[in-house]
């Protein structure tokens, strides 16, 4: 019993020690671990903080999907590309593996451009459809600014009359000895109140149809833009695919030159006499 | 025969739609204008002068020009409601329409890495560093300056996609505000025509008010015309 007690106490002591050293650093392991290759995905290292980038939580956003898979291609490849850069000057020219890292990240840069160009291709005929759509809408608006002024005329003409009235009104009341202030009097100068009113009312309705229409040329205007800046992006991100396959082409070439001069040169046969191969 | 009598089916159905579905044309707003000019012509003509010869003509054909007056009032007032509530009813086909695909988010232009440009600098130190060694090869400078200027071209290009980026996102804050004001612009425009019809009924009463306070004065005859309020206070009594 006694002993049993005493291996169990020992067993813990030995689990609690092996956990402290699982988590103390060792010295030694951190070294090696500086000078191990740097093979980090996504999931291990986040990507910077990126302040000017789209958040990829967008509710509602058509394209979501391909744009986070256009992040990620472009994160992985730029991982590839550091590490390969880092590394270019301690690799041997000659090595196998610095030609297949070199190939790797060149097709990790192209995979990157062709999902970029994808998005930007879709987001451009989004754009196209939304200015078309807005296009189209316009010439279907029914309400005309012409018909808007003519009942404002209407209203100022329906006024005149109504003024026109109480002029005569009050005049026939004055010829047979009656007063401003009969029953007709004071209705139509409520009329004439509630006319003014409305003609107010018609010339906001007016003013507030202008803003309306400037609007809507300002959306206009911003559906075209929104198309331009999305094809411009477009001939950006293909120039820069163009850019980079010329500066991995530039990085093989050298890689390519500098495993040739290191290279030991062709034998060179000492010039004998054909006789004295012969002998 | 039977797929044949379906697709008659859905085509009919489909066809009855759109006839239902088509908006009004652009000529019904300019129609009903035009029938409230005619209402208002019609009015005007019926009663020009009618307060001018309140007591001078005849007390029959008077009341007969209010009773006439009266109806081409009412007339006109239903008219230009009718006018107003096909404004009404365009402009809330034209807000339903805008309002349409709302909800559907502007996907964004995708902004350049920002790690890019660190890449670029630091193979641009590195190349310099190369550069400035002793004894380089004349092809091997050659190399290293065409990668450094094919550097400084990429980082012109992130430049200009970053700048590309910013002002799409200038616009787009833009086009929001655009949207929105729109929006704002339809709701307020309906305010305004619904308070016109509001006015336009109260408007009507009072007009039939006074081609009723018309017929009493005349049906009173000159003599008998009096102050509102003493006759007013004269009920009281």
């Amino acid at each position: 019993m006694r002993s049993l007690s005493l291996s169990l106490l020992l067993a813990a002591l030995l689990v609690g020690f092996a956990a402290a050293q699982s988590r103390r650093p060792s010295p030694f392991s951190s070294a090696n671990r500086v000078a191990e290759p740097v093979e980090e995905t996504e999931a291990t290292q986040p990507a910077p903080a990126r302040p000017t980038r789209a958040t990829t939580n967008r509710a509602g956003d058509p394209f979501e999907e391909e744009l986070k898979s256009a992040f990620a291609a472009e994160a992985r490849w730029l991982t590839l590309h550091q590490a390969l850069m880092e590394d270019l000057d301690s690799l041997a020219p000659c090595d196998e593996h610095l030609a297949r890292r070199i190939q790797e990240a060149q097709d990790a840069a192209f995979e990157m451009f062709g999902q970029r160009t994808n998005y930007l291709q879709r987001h451009q005929r989004y754009a196209t459809e939304v200015r078309e759509d807005l296009e189209r809408k316009l010439p279907g608006l029914t309400v005309d600014r012409a018909e808007l002024e003519a009942h404002l005329k209407q209203i100022a003409q329906e006024l005149a009359s109504a003024e026109r009235r109480r002029t005569e009104l009050a005049s026939s009341l004055r010829t047979v000895g009656s007063s401003d202030d009969s029953e007709s009097v004071v209705t139509l100068d409520r009329i004439i109140t509630k006319l003014e009113r409305e003609k107010r009312l018609v010339e906001d309705t007016l003013r507030e149809y202008d803003q309306s229409r400037e609007h809507l040329r300002a959306l206009l205007r911003w559906a075209r833009e929104r198309e331009r800046a999305s094809s411009d992006q477009l001939a950006l991100v293909k120039a820069e695919s163009r850019l980079w396959k010329a500066f991995y082409d530039g990085v093989t070439l050298r890689v390519t030159l500098h495993c040739h001069q290191n290279s030991p040169g062709p034998y060179v046969f000492p010039t004998r006499s054909p006789r004295e191969v012969l002998r | 025969m039977k797929p044949a009598i379906l697709l008659l089916i859905l085509g009919s159905s489909l066809l009855a739609q759109q006839i239902t579905l088509v908006p009004p044309s652009e000529t019904d707003i300019a129609k009903q204008r035009q029938l409230l000019e005619r209402a208002w012509q019609q009015w005007e003509a019926s009663d020009a002068g009618l307060e001018r010869s309140l007591f001078t003509a005849p007390a029959e054909r008077v009341l007969a020009r209010i009773e006439r007056g009266r109806q081409h009032a009412l007339a006109y007032h239903q008219q230009r409601a009718r006018f107003l509530e096909t404004v009404l009813n365009a402009l809330q086909r034209e807000l339903a329409r805008f309002q349409e695909d709302e909800p559907q988010l502007t996907p964004p232009l995708p902004a350049p890495d920002p790690r890019k440009l660190d890449v670029l600098l630091d193979e641009q130190r590195r190349l310099a560093k190369k550069l400035s060694a002793a004894g380089l090869p004349k092809h091997e400078q050659r190399s290293l300056t065409e990668a450094n200027s094919l550097l400084a071209q990429l980082a012109e290009n992130i430049a200009a996609q970053q700048k590309l980026y910013d002002a799409f996102q200038h616009n787009e804050a833009q086009a929001q505000k655009a949207r929105r004001a729109l929006v704002e612009s339809y709701r307020t425009l309906i305010e305004l025509l619904e308070e016109q019809l509001r006015l336009n009924d109260e408007k009507r009463q009072l007009w039939l008010d006074y081609y009723d306070s018309l017929r009493q004065l005349v049906e009173a005859g000159p003599s008998q015309a009096r102050p509102a309020k003493a006759s007013r206070a004269k009920e009281r009594k």
